[in-house]
């Protein structure tokens, strides 16, 4: 049952008209009113951002697609005054186009977010059978020189360290004399 | 369009396939952003991976082949 102290709260017509009008960031002036500016905003704080990235990728693995994606960024960042709703319209597609490169680039299977039935059965197919799995787990291929590389590198690590003369590590003896 | 997120839906079709749209809507969407530094040829060269994890390996065997 509804309260009805709440019926008697709600806000009159015309309310919105008389509250002070600053009082969210998207009622503010945005920070990037231009394009370019923008632009090199979002790609530095989400797109080159590895953690935020980690969390994109994380995402479109688990079947919300890419335009999702892109449309929940380009909302929070309305949301937090950094950009105009209608500068999100012109953002929105080079983003898109951005952030699904890197995503192809590195090889994850995505949605687009314009997908055919067919297409969307095929991936649900494919998430229940967990194929998608495969293709993360794979190793990588070092070349020789790489190889050897690593092999060098980890003996340096390893390797115990000198003992003795002026400056030696002192041992344990030494210390309590 | 009922909100943002149509908008916004139908900015990135009209974006992603500005190819398959008529010669005037083409010259719509590439106008607006012709006017900015980041244009759309310039968001289309920024990420190129033209080679693949498989070309470099190729290319490498091919170099010790060759040495």
């Amino acid at each position: 049952m509804m309260n009805p102290s709440k019926l008697l709260k709600a806000p009159i017509p015309g309310e919105n008209l008389t509250v002070n009008g600053k009082n969210y960031a998207w009622h503010r002036p945005p920070q990037f009113p231009e394009f370019d500016d923008a632009f090199e905003f979002i790609i530095d704080d989400s797109l080159a951002n590895q953690q935020k990235l980690g969390a994109a990728m994380t995402l479109l693995s688990n079947g919300i697609s890419a335009l999702a994606v892109v449309q929940a960024l380009m909302i929070s960042k309305v949301g937090q005054g950094k950009i105009s709703p209608d500068m999100s319209l012109l953002l929105v597609g080079p983003v898109y186009k951005t952030f699904t490169r890197m995503m192809d680039a590195a090889g994850v299977e995505y949605l687009s977010g314009f997908d055919t039935t067919e297409e969307l059965q095929a991936y649900a197919e494919k998430l229940k059978s967990k194929d998608f799995l495969a293709k993360s787990t794979k190793a990588i291929k070092l070349t020789e020189e790489q190889e050897a590389e690593m092999e060098r590198i980890t003996e340096e690590a390893i390797e115990e360290i000198p003992v003795g003369g002026l400056m030696g590590a002192q041992v344990g003896e030494e210390v309590e004399k | 369009m009922n909100d943002l997120y149509d908008a916004m839906r139908q900015a990135v079709s009209d974006y992603m396939n500005v190819d398959s749209l008529s010669p005037r809507s083409q010259a719509r969407v590439k106008g607006i952003h012709s006017k900015f530094a980041y244009n759309y040829d310039t968001v289309d060269g920024l990420i190129k991976f033209e080679e693949t994890l498989e070309d470099i390996e190729e290319e490498l065997e091919g170099n010790d082949e060759s040495e």
